[in-house]
C-alpha cells in the first residue's frame, strides 16, 4: 500500500496494534485477531491484501511514524493531528474501497480472471472472431468458462454480460464507471494500464487498481443477486464462504439447536479451545448472538463490576483472577464482544 | 522419406498450418535435421523464428514437445502467441502457477501437446514424475547458451538438463540459441549429452539491416536531451532499454511531458493485465515508444520496431546482441543506438558486486540451505540452484570467484565495444568467433551522432493524427465492446 493510505486505519483517540491490521489484511482469522479487528473497525478489510509484502508494510508504518503522522506507544499507534490533515488533504474518491467487505465474499484472483475472460469472449463473439490473444492466462478461469459454454450459448453469455454491465455501471459513479470499462479487453480494445488511467485522472496507479477491484467485487455481488441469470453460475465458482467457514457454521447449527459447549465438543470431537473460538467468531459476526446461552445474570453482574469505568480496550482477563473470580476466558471475551456491539449500535 | 520429400512436406506444413510462404534462414535445415532423427543445436540470429522450428515439428509429427526455458515471462508470451496462432494445447509449467492451477495442469498434462517448463520446476519430483510418464517426441532447450558455466548468462539449473534428458530416455533434442561461440557450442553438446550424429545448424548472428551506433555524451542531462532528439527525429516505433525500472518510469514521464509521443513503461512492476494491455497497444501501433527492462523487452513481439536505444549499457555483448535483435524483424532498415556517458559502467559494476554472494555468505547458506527457501531474489535463487547440484563448498566458492571474473570480463568487452574505433559489426563477429570479414559501408555502423536521413529513417509526417490513448465514457466502451449502437 502507498504509505499515506495506511493512515486510514488509525484513529486519533484509540491506539491500535499494527499486528492486528497486518493479520486482518492477510486474512489470519484467530479469535484474538478478529476480536481486535472488531474493536478497531477493521473487519471489513479481512482478506483485503492476502499477499501483503510484510517488510514493505512494516517499512511503510515506520515511515509514517518517522514523519509524525502516526504516534507510537506501548498501547499501539495513533493518528496524529498532522496525520489527520494529510489524510484529509490527499484523499480522493478513489483512495478507498466503497465495499471492502466484499474481499471476504469472493476469490479476487479467480473472479478477476473470469470477469475479464467472460467480457473478452462475449465481445469477440459479437464480432464473429475466434482468433484473438486471450487476455488472462488463469487456467482454472479458462476451463470454467469453456465448461460453461458447453452448456450455455455464446449468445446467452454476450446478452447477459452486456446487459448486466450496463445496468450495474448505470448505478455507479460515472467517473468510476469510466475507469472500470477502461481496463476491459475485447475486440476493439486492449484496455488501458493502471498508469495510463492514473495519469489521466491525476491519481496514483494503486488507486486505479483498488477502485477497479472494488467495482469488480460489486459487479460480482450484483450478478450473484440475480440468480436467474446463467452467468451467476460463473460468479458462484469464485464465491468464498466468508468469515463463517463451514466448520464454524456446523458449530453454530448445533449451538442454535440448544447444545451446550460440552455437548458440541463431544459431537464434533474437537478441542474445547476450537469450539470456544468458533463461538467467539460467531458472536463477532452475528450481533444477534444469544449471549444468554453462555453468560448468566450473575456473570454479567460480576463482569460489569470488575470492569466498571474502564475502556474495553484496557480490559485484561488477568484482572478477574486478581479479584479472585473464577471465570472461563470465553465468558470474558463474549462479554467484551457484546459490549463492543453495544457501543457500535449507540 | 528422402530429404527432398521431407523438405516438400515441411514446406506444406509451413503454409497450411502457419500461413507462411517461405522458411527463414536456418529453419528448414533445422527441421530437416530433426525429422531425420538428429538431435540438433540451432544457432540462429534473433528474429529468425526459432520457436517456429519446434512448433512446426510438433504439427508435422503430431508428437509432444517439451520446451525448457529460463525466463517465465518469455514462456508466458510464447504460450499466448501460440494460442493466438490456434495452437490451444499449450501450457507453461512455472512457479507462477497457483496450487489450483498446477493441480489442474498435472491432472490434464497428457492433453497438452506443447509443454513449457522452467528448469527449476522440473526439479519438483511430483511434476517430473508426471512428465516422465508422457511420450516426449521432442525436447527443446531454449536459450541453450545459459549452459555455459563461464558465460555471464549461466544458470546452474541448466546443468541438470543433461540428467533430465537422460531420465526422459534421451529424446530427440533441439537446443536453440542466438549466440554461441565454438566453446559454448561444445559445452551445450556435452552438457546435453548429444549423440555423435547430432547436428549443428549455425547462421551468423549478424543482422545486416540493423545499423549499429554508439554515441558518447557528457552527462545524464545531455543523454536525456539527446534521447529526446532521437525519439522525435527517428521514425518509430521504438524500444528503449534500461537497467532499472525506476529510470524507465522516469523517462516515460519525461518523454510524455516533452513530446506528443505515446510512451509507456514495460517491466516487472506491471501486473499481468497491464503487461497485456501495453504489449498489445504497442503491437497495434497505439504506442510509439516502449521503455523496457531487458527481460520484458525480449517478450515484445513486434516486427516493425525501427529503433532500439540502450539508455544503459547492458552487462555483456551477448545481451546487447539479443536486445538489439528486437529491431527490424521485418527485414527493413533499423538502427540500434547505445547512449553512453563515461562512468555509466559503474551501474553495471555495482549490480555485479551486489549480485555476487561473498565467501562468508556462500559458506553460511551452504550450511543452512533451508534458509534460502523463502528468499526470492535472483542472487539467492542462483545460490540455491547451485547448492541443489550437490557441489562441494570449495568448488562452489571457486565457481563464484570465477563467475565474478567472467562477468567482469564480459562487461569489459561491452565497454571495449563502446570505445572501439574499428567496425562495430566486425567487433561483434570477432567476439563471437565468427570467421567473416564485414564489408563495411555507410549503412553498417558509426560512432558519434548519426544522420538518420542517410538510413531513410527520418520521422515521417503523419498523414492522419495518431489517436492518443484516452479513457472513454463507459457507455461508449460497452457499445464498442459488444457491437451495439451507441
Amino acid at each position: 500500500m502507498t504509505d499515506w493510505h495506511l493512515l486510514h486505519f488509525f484513529d486519533q483517540q484509540q491506539p491500535r496494534k499494527v499486528t492486528v491490521l497486518r493479520q486482518i489484511l492477510t486474512n489470519k482469522r484467530t479469535g484474538s485477531t478478529l476480536f481486535w479487528g472488531l474493536r478497531y473497525h477493521y473487519l471489513d478489510y479481512l482478506n483485503a491484501v492476502p499477499r501483503l509484502d510484510v517488510k514493505k508494510f512494516d517499512d511503510a508504518i515506520d515511515g509514517l511514524i518517522a514523519q509524525n503522522w502516526l504516534h507510537s506507544s506501548a498501547q499501539g499507534l495513533q493518528l496524529t493531528s498532522h496525520g489527520q490533515e494529510v489524510l484529509a488533504t490527499k484523499q480522493t474518491p478513489y483512495s478507498f474501497a466503497e465495499h471492502p467487505e466484499l474481499n471476504q465474499k469472493f476469490d479476487y484472483q479467480l473472479w478477476q480472471a473470469i470477469l475479464l475472460l467472460m467480457i473478452q469472449v462475449a465481445s469477440e463473439y459479437r464480432y464473429h472472431n475466434s482468433n484473438y490473444y486471450v487476455a488472462n492466462q488463469n487456467l482454472k478461469a479458462q476451463f470454467l468458462i469453456k465448461s460453461w459454454l458447453q452448456v450455455n450459448s455464446f449468445e446467452t453469455l454476450a446478452a447477459e454480460v452486456s446487459k448486466c454491465l450496463e445496468q450495474f455501471l448505470d448505478q455507479c459513479d460515472p467517473a468510476k464507471a469510466d475507469l472500470f470499462t477502461a481496463k476491459l479487453v475485447g475486440h476493439p480494445q486492449n484496455g488501458l494500464s493502471d498508469g495510463q488511467i492514473a495519469s489521466q485522472l491525476g491519481i496514483c496507479p494503486r488507486e486505479v487498481s483498488w477502485t477497479w477491484r472494488d467495482l469488480a467485487f460489486q459487479f460480482a455481488a450484483f450478478v450473484q443477486a440475480r440468480s436467474n441469470l446463467k452467468i451467476s453460475q460463473l460468479v458462484q465458482v469464485a464465491a468464498l464462504p466468508g468469515a463463517l467457514t463451514p466448520t464454524i457454521q456446523q458449530t453454530a447449527m448445533l449451538f442454535n439447536a440448544g447444545k451446550t459447549v460440552d455437548q458440541i465438543i463431544q459431537i464434533r470431537r474437537l478441542r474445547r479451545s476450537t469450539i470456544e473460538e468458533h463461538l467467539q467468531v460467531l458472536a463477532i459476526f452475528r450481533p444477534d448472538f444469544p449471549y444468554e446461552k453462555i453468560l448468566r445474570e450473575s456473570d454479567l453482574k460480576t463482569l460489569a463490576k470488575v470492569y466498571a469505568g474502564t475502556e474495553i480496550d484496557q480490559w485484561r482477563y488477568a484482572e478477574l483472577q486478581q479479584q479472585g473470580v473464577e471465570m472461563p476466558f470465553l465468558k470474558f471475551r463474549l462479554y467484551a464482544i457484546m459490549k463492543t456491539h453495544g457501543e457500535i449500535n449507540e | 522419406m528422402n530429404e527432398n520429400e521431407i523438405k516438400t512436406k515441411l514446406q506444406q506444413t509451413l503454409t497450411q498450418e502457419f500461413g507462411f510462404k517461405d522458411f527463414k534462414p536456418g529453419q528448414a535445415e533445422t527441421l530437416t535435421s530433426l525429422v531425420e532423427g538428429h538431435s540438433t543445436l540451432a544457432i540462429l540470429p534473433t528474429g529468425t523464428g526459432k520457436s517456429l522450428c519446434y512448433q512446426l515439428y510438433g504439427k508435422f509429427t503430431h508428437q509432444r514437445v517439451l520446451i525448457i526455458s529460463p525466463l517465465i515471462s518469455l514462456m508466458q508470451d510464447q504460450v499466448e502467441q501460440m494460442k493466438y496462432s490456434g495452437i490451444s494445447q499449450v501450457v507453461a509449467l512455472t512457479s507462477k502457477l497457483t496450487g489450483q492451477e498446477r493441480d489442474f495442469v498435472l491432472h490434464n498434462l497428457a492433453n497438452y501437446q506443447f509443454i513449457f517448463a522452467s528448469p527449476e520446476i522440473l526439479q519438483n519430483e511430483l511434476i517430473f514424475s508426471q512428465i516422465r510418464r508422457l511420450q516426449i517426441g521432442l525436447l527443446v532447450v531454449d536459450e541453450a547458451h545459459c549452459i555455459a558455466k563461464w558465460g555471464p548468462d549461466f544458470r546452474p539449473d541448466y546443468l541438470i538438463l543433461g540428467k533430465i534428458r537422460q531420465l526422459l530416455g534421451q529424446p530427440l533434442t533441439l537446443a536453440l540459441t542466438a549466440t554461441a561461440t565454438p566453446d559454448v557450442e561444445m559445452a551445450i553438446k556435452k552438457q546435453l549429452r548429444f549423440e555423435d550424429d547430432s547436428q549443428v545448424i549455425r547462421y551468423s548472428i549478424d543482422r545486416p539491416n540493423i545499423f549499429l551506433n554508439v554515441e558518447e555524451v557528457e552527462s545524464e542531462t545531455a543523454k536525456n536531451d539527446r534521447l529526446l532528439e532521437l525519439v522525435t527525429t527517428i521514425q518509430g516505433p521504438g524500444l528503449i532499454y534500461f537497467s532499472s525500472k525506476k529510470k524507465a518510469d522516469e523517462i516515460v514521464e519525461f518523454l510524455s511531458r516533452k513530446t506528443s509521443l505515446r510512451v509507456a513503461a514495460y517491466h516487472a512492476d506491471l501486473n499481468l493485465e497491464d503487461r497485456f494491455s501495453i504489449q498489445h497497444q504497442f503491437i497495434e501501433n497505439q504506442l510509439d515508444v516502449i521503455c523496457a527492462t531487458s527481460a520484458f523487452g525480449m517478450g515484445v513481439n513486434k516486427k516493425d520496431i525501427r529503433y532500439v536505444i540502450h539508455y544503459h549499457l547492458p552487462a555483456d555483448l551477448e545481451s546487447y546482441v539479443q536486445e538489439i535483435g528486437r529491431a527490424g524483424r521485418d527485414g527493413q532498415q533499423s538502427i540500434a543506438i547505445l547512449l553512453y556517458v563515461p562512468g555509466d559502467e559503474s551501474l553495471q559494476y555495482t549490480m555485479q558486486i551486489d549480485s555476487a554472494p561473498q565467501k562468508n555468505e556462500i559458506d553460511y547458506y551452504y550450511h543452512h540451505p533451508e534458509l534460502l527457501k523463502d528468499l526470492q531474489d535472483e542472487n539467492h535463487q542462483f545460490l540455491k540452484a547451485f547448492i541443489n547440484t550437490k557441489i562441494s563448498l570449495p568448488r562452489l566458492e571457486s565457481f563464484f570467484t570465477k563467475h565474478r571474473q567472467d562477468k567482469s570480463a564480459a562487461l569489459n568487452q561491452m565497454i571495449a565495444y563502446i570505445h572501439t574505433d574499428q567496425c562495430k559489426r566486425q567487433f561483434i563477429l570477432d567476439a563471437f568467433k565468427e570467421d567473416r570479414t564485414v564489408q563495411h559501408n555507410e549503412k553498417c555502423c558509426q560512432s558519434g551522432p548519426v544522420d538518420v536521413a542517410l538510413l531513410g529513417l527520418e520521422k515521417q509526417e503523419q498523414a492522419e493524427p495518431r489517436s492518443t490513448i484516452k479513457m472513454q465514457n463507459y457507455r461508449q466502451v460497452l457499445a464498442e465492446l459488444f457491437a451495439q449502437e451507441k
